[in-house]
């Protein structure tokens, strides 16, 4: 691709500095959180934050993981963020199809909402909501949860998805009527396939939310045993009187399945933000 | 045996009717095109065929039955759309055999006539290809392909090739004509360019508005066009429009020249004199006098685009070694037989030309 600006020197010196200055300070906190949790004990933090550790030790991570019972937390986390990531893809591509492909009275009042939902933060729903799930019976279970976390990343992935199906042309939907497929067949075998792009934006940018959400679960959630990674994490601050080498080890371990998910889903991500700029 | 007859067709949006009033037969195993400019209602007549679309009232019937409330894929047609339309996701054989899939035929079967359509269109070596990695006339045939499978009743082409360059275009359309004699069946095709109608067609509907403003044979329609639309779509470069008043049975031009008129028209009535640029050639003792204000030299025939007295813009056809030059002044004959005579509403008046 053609150069769209040509930088002098100067100017390559200048966005070189801030890109570089940019990125060391995204980069310290991570990089004190990646040096001290190799530090063999709470002393060695203290004493030199900034310090390497003197003795490189794996041993926070075995601890974090086993002694603080992170292997549980983690398993709550893959459950309910895998679940949710599931619950949504699902609903809203078939949400989104069934508003763009098949309008009906109302549909576009359903879409105001929401549209609505992308506005107003779930969190000003909450007592409504606890009382609702509560209801229900599923206060302190991962499914409430799941359902909770699930509608309150519903209105953003319905938009993503109706953005995208509005960019693909409507004559393969209509090739494949003209096929003999019923709704169901026109969904997963060409419409599916099509916004992939938009299914992988969505299920990261869900996985990303649902890992890291503190607030929901604790509210929704009240014992250890059903606290996913985020939770637990916190839980450290009692159990240890701020461990902080393993409190580090345990916020990097929390990281890894994030990196995972946006190093194995970002050249769809990427490609879902830019389509429809560009026709083929 | 596979006849339309489409009887008193509506369509609306909404408030918006494209579609007025649609009375039409089409025969057995007939090419016939619609034809118009943008948004005049070929494209939706043809979904509403398809069953893409539906209709606001009147019934279609295929072969005396029925059909305007079954689903697309119960009426016995297939489509070949504009932009190909095939799945990304699937070879050539899944895109192909995608129809026989749908309904359940047997996977031998599916295999079996995805080759005998594919060795017929000259794909039988791409076949697990992706569609991105064929070529616009590639992707083409196996949209057609896809259409063959279902062995339909009726073809149905929406501009299938206006996405293609104009030297594949004429490839393809020789393509075209060449599967209408191979298979049996009806086609019904859509298209903005008047020369594939007249190249591809028995019978050519021209629309406009959402109404019909003619239905005939190619060259019916080329030498007796029914109104003055029409006679400007058909016909490339287009039919030339002089504006006369009627004087018995002679039509005087705005510079005062004058043109015999073969029938009595109302004197004084505002009248639209056409001839198309192949009956108009330059003459000594022309009747039409005009500035050349543009020569376009093709090869086998050249164009001058001329000015009259008034500003009315013409066209006329000249021999290859014409010998004529920009701003010269000529005057141009016309031959009269060619004459067509359309009143002030547009619509033609008398019999008209005779056939050339």
């Amino acid at each position: 691709m053609d150069k769209l600006f040509r930088l002098s020197r100067t100017e390559q010196l200048v966005v070189q500095f801030i890109l570089i200055a940019w990125a060391i300070v995204v980069l310290f906190p991570i990089g004190v959180a990646v040096i001290n949790s190799f530090k063999p004990n709470l002393g060695e933090v203290y004493r030199g934050p900034l310090n390497l550790p003197s003795e490189w030790s794996f041993g926070n991570y075995v601890e974090a993981w086993v002694g603080a019972n992170f292997g549980k937390y983690f398993l709550n986390s893959v459950i309910i963020s895998g679940c949710t990531v599931v619950i949504v893809t699902l609903c809203a591509s078939t949400t989104a199809f069934v508003l763009v492909r098949m309008p009906f009275r109302g549909s576009a009042i359903i879409f105001g909402c929401f549209m609505l939902g992308v506005i107003i933060p779930i969190r000003l729903a909450l007592a409504p909501l606890f009382v609702t799930v509560n209801t229900l019976g599923l206060l302190d279970t991962l499914t409430g949860v799941i359902l909770v976390q699930s509608a309150s990343m519903m209105p953003v992935a319905v938009f993503i998805m109706t953005a995208f199906l509005r960019s693909v042309p409507s004559e393969l939907e209509d090739a494949a009527r003209m096929d003999g497929a019923l709704p169901f067949s026109i969904y997963w075998r060409v419409v599916l396939p099509l916004i992939r792009p938009a299914i992988a934006t969505v299920a990261l940018l869900t996985f990303v939310q649902s890992w890291n959400e503190y607030f929901l679960p604790l509210i929704f959630l009240q014992s250890p045993e059903n606290y996913p990674i985020t939770l637990g994490i916190a839980e450290f601050r009692s159990q240890f009187a701020v461990q902080w080498h393993l409190m580090f080890a345990g916020i990097l371990i929390m990281l890894i399945p994030t990196i995972i998910a946006f190093v194995l889903a970002s050249r769809q991500f990427i490609e879902g933000l830019t389509q429809g700029g560009v026709k083929e | 045996m596979s006849t339309i007859s489409i009887k008193g067709l509506n369509k609306s949006y909404g408030k918006v009717q494209v579609l007025h009033d649609i009375n039409l037969e089409i025969g057995d195993n007939a090419f016939v095109v619609f034809v118009g400019p943008s948004g005049c209602g070929k494209s939706t007549l043809l979904r509403t065929i398809a069953g893409l679309e539906e209709r606001t009232s009147g019934s279609i019937h295929l072969d005396g039955r029925d059909i305007s409330d079954d689903a697309p894929v119960d009426r016995d047609v297939a489509m070949v759309f504009q932009s190909y339309a095939l799945y990304p996701q699937m070879t050539v054989r899944e895109n192909i055999g995608f129809a026989l899939r749908m309904a359940k035929v047997d996977k031998a079967e599916i295999d079996r006539k995805v080759v005998e359509a594919a060795k017929l269109l000259k794909l039988d070596k791409l076949l697990d290809r992706k569609p991105k990695d064929l070529s616009g006339g590639q992707r083409q045939r196996v949209a057609i392909g896809r259409a063959i499978l279902r062995s339909p009743k009726v073809f149905l082409f929406d501009e299938p090739l206006s996405n293609l360059d104009a030297e594949l275009r004429v490839d393809m359309r020789l393509q075209i004509a060449a599967l209408r004699r191979a298979l049996s069946a009806t086609f019904v095709y859509v298209t903005h360019d008047q020369v594939e109608a007249m190249t591809l067609a028995d019978t050519i509907v021209v629309l406009k508005d959402g109404f019909i403003e003619q239905i005939g044979a190619p060259m019916d329609l080329y030498h007796r066009p029914a109104n003055r639309f029409v006679a400007g779509f058909i016909g490339s470069p287009r039919m030339n429009f002089l504006p006369a008043t009627a004087q018995g049975k002679t039509a005087v031009l705005a510079d005062g020249g004058t043109l015999p008129l073969a029938h009595d028209v109302a004197d004084g009535s505002e009248l639209a004199l056409g001839l198309r640029p192949e009956h108009l050639r330059p003459a000594e003792g022309g009747a039409i006098a005009v500035t050349i204000t543009e020569i376009e030299n093709l090869g086998p025939v050249s164009y001058a685009h001329c000015a009259l007295g008034d500003g009315t813009l013409l066209t006329a056809q000249l021999p290859p070694d014409h010998g004529l030059k920009l701003g010269q002044q000529i005057k141009l004959g016309a031959e009269l037989t060619h004459l067509h005579v359309f009143d002030a509403k547009g619509t033609r008046v008398g019999g008209g030309a005779a056939h050339g």
